[in-house]
C-alpha cells in the first residue's frame, strides 16, 4: 500500500475511545445490567384489575351464569311439558320471543300462531312417546287453549284493523270521472290493489286455520273443538 | 436476579469491540458524543438481546448490524440535516487530548473517506481499518469471498486516485 494510503488508513485507526471515556461507558454500561437485572416488571393497571380475587370470582360468576342459562337455554327448546326445562321454555325463552317480535298485528298473529303450533307439536310428541296420561292432559289442554285464545284474538285484530283502512269506493266510478280507456285502466289497477288488500286480510286467518287442520287430530283427542279455545261443552266466548 | 455469565460476556464483548463500534458510529455520524451514545446503545441492545437467550454466532458482525441500525434511526430522525452538511459545518471533538493539528488530519481524512461511494466506505473501513478479512465480509454482505477481494481492490484504487487529487 502507498504512504499516502497508508497515512489515511492510520488516520481513520487514530479514531478511538480515549480511555476516560472508555472507562465512563463501561460503568454506564454495568449500571445498566445491574439495574435491568434487579428491575422488577411494573404489573399494568389492567393486569392488576384482573389479578385482583374480588374480580376474578366476578368474572368466574358471570361466565357460569352465562355459560350455563345459554346451556339451559339451548336444552329447554326441545322439552315438552312435564320435562324440568318446560318452564323455562315456556316462562323465560318464549316471552322473550315474543318481545323482541316486531309490534305490528301481522307479525305478532305470525309469532302467536307459531306458538300455538308449537303447543300442538308438544301434544303429539307427548302422544306418540304414549305419555299424555291423564294429568299431563290437563296441563297440555290449558296450554293450548290459552295460546288458542291469544293467536285468534291477534289474528281477529288484523283482520278488524284491515278491514278498518280506509279504502277508496272504487267499485262505482267517481263523480266527473268518465269512461275513457284511461280512467277505466286506473280502475282496473285499484280495484286489483284491493282485492290484494283483501287476499292480505285473510293471510293470518289461514295460516292460523292452517295449523289447527294440521293438528286436527290431536285436538279432537284432547277435546277441544278446533282450537276455539274451548273445551267442548264449554263456552267461553 | 443476575446473571453474571451473560454480564462477563458481554464486559469482554464491550473491551474487544467498543472502540472499533465507536469508530463506525463515529464515521457514520461525524458527531463524538453522538457515536458514544450509539456506541452505548448498540451494547444495550446486545445485552437485552442476550438477556432473551438467543444466540449470537459472530458478536463483532452482530454489533456492526446493530450499530448500522441504530444509524439509520438516528439518520431518520435528523432527515433535515444531511451528512454533507455536517461535514461543511465542521464538527467539534470532545476529546481534549487529541492535538489540534491531529484533529484537522483526521477531519480531514473523515471527509475524503465520506467522498467514497457508501459500499467503498464500508469496504476500505472494515478490510483496513477494523482488520475484517475478506471471507468475514463476503459473509455479513452475502457474497463470495472472490467478489468480495475484487471489489475492495476496486474500492482501494478509487481511495488512492482520490488521495493522488488532493495531495
Amino acid at each position: 500500500m502507498d504512504p499516502i494510503t497508508q497515512k489515511f488508513i492510520r488516520q481513520l485507526r487514530s479514531i478511538t475511545l480515549s480511555d476516560e471515556e472508555r472507562a465512563s461507558l463501561r460503568a454506564a454500561l454495568i449500571d445498566k445490567m445491574s439495574g435491568s437485572s434487579e428491575a422488577q416488571p411494573i404489573p399494568s393497571p389492567w393486569t392488576q384489575f384482573f389479578y385482583a380475587r374480588s374480580v376474578q370470582v366476578a368474572f368466574l360468576s358471570f361466565v357460569i351464569v352465562v355459560g350455563y342459562g345459554s346451556a339451559v337455554t339451548l336444552a329447554a327448546e326441545n322439552a315438552l311439558p312435564g320435562d324440568p326445562l318446560y318452564p323455562v321454555k315456556t316462562r323465560i325463552t318464549e316471552p322473550i320471543a315474543r318481545l323482541v317480535t316486531p309490534k305490528t298485528l301481522t307479525a305478532q298473529a305470525g309469532f302467536e300462531t307459531g306458538l300455538l303450533n308449537e303447543r300442538l307439536k308438544e301434544a303429539e310428541a307427548l302422544d306418540s312417546e304414549k305419555k299424555l296420561d291423564a294429568p299431563l292432559q290437563q296441563t297440555v289442554r290449558e296450554g293450548i287453549r290459552v295460546q288458542s285464545v291469544k293467536a285468534k284474538t291477534v289474528v281477529r285484530d288484523v283482520v278488524e284493523e284491515d278491514s278498518h283502512t280506509d279504502v277508496p269506493d272504487l267499485t262505482e266510478p267517481a263523480r266527473g270521472i268518465g269512461t275513457s280507456s284511461v280512467e277505466t285502466a286506473i280502475r282496473e289497477d285499484q280495484s286489483t290493489a284491493v282485492r290484494s288488500d283483501q287476499e292480505r286480510e285473510h293471510e293470518a286467518e289461514r295460516a292460523l286455520k292452517g295449523v289447527l287442520e294440521k293438528h286436527k287430530r290431536i285436538l279432537e283427542k284432547l277435546d277441544l273443538e278446533n282450537g276455539k279455545g274451548n273445551e267442548k261443552g264449554k263456552d267461553n266466548d | 436476579m443476575k446473571d453474571e455469565p451473560l454480564e462477563k460476556d458481554l464486559l469482554a464483548a464491550y473491551d474487544a469491540h467498543a472502540d472499533a463500534i465507536f469508530r463506525y458510529c463515529y464515521y457514520k455520524t461525524s458527531e463524538r458524543e453522538l457515536a458514544q451514545d450509539l456506541t452505548q446503545e448498540v451494547f444495550l441492545k446486545a445485552w437485552s438481546y442476550m438477556q432473551s437467550r438467543q444466540p449470537i454466532l459472530n458478536m463483532r458482525a452482530f454489533l456492526y448490524k446493530l450499530s448500522d441500525n441504530l444509524v439509520i434511526d438516528w439518520y431518520r430522525k435528523r432527515k433535515s440535516q444531511s451528512l454533507d452538511a455536517l461535514l461543511e459545518q465542521g464538527f467539534e471533538h470532545a476529546d481534549t487530548s487529541v492535538r489540534v493539528e491531529e484533529k484537522a488530519e483526521i477531519e480531514l481524512a473523515l471527509a475524503k473517506l465520506k467522498t467514497l461511494g457508501s459500499d467503498d466506505q464500508k469496504l476500505i473501513v472494515w478490510r483496513f481499518i477494523e482488520d475484517y478479512t475478506p471471507g468475514e465480509i463476503a459473509r455479513m454482505l452475502g457474497a463470495t469471498e472472490n467478489a468480495i477481494s475484487v471489489r475492495i481492490h476496486r474500492a482501494l484504487k478509487r481511495l488512492r486516485a482520490l488521495l493522488q487529487q488532493h495531495t
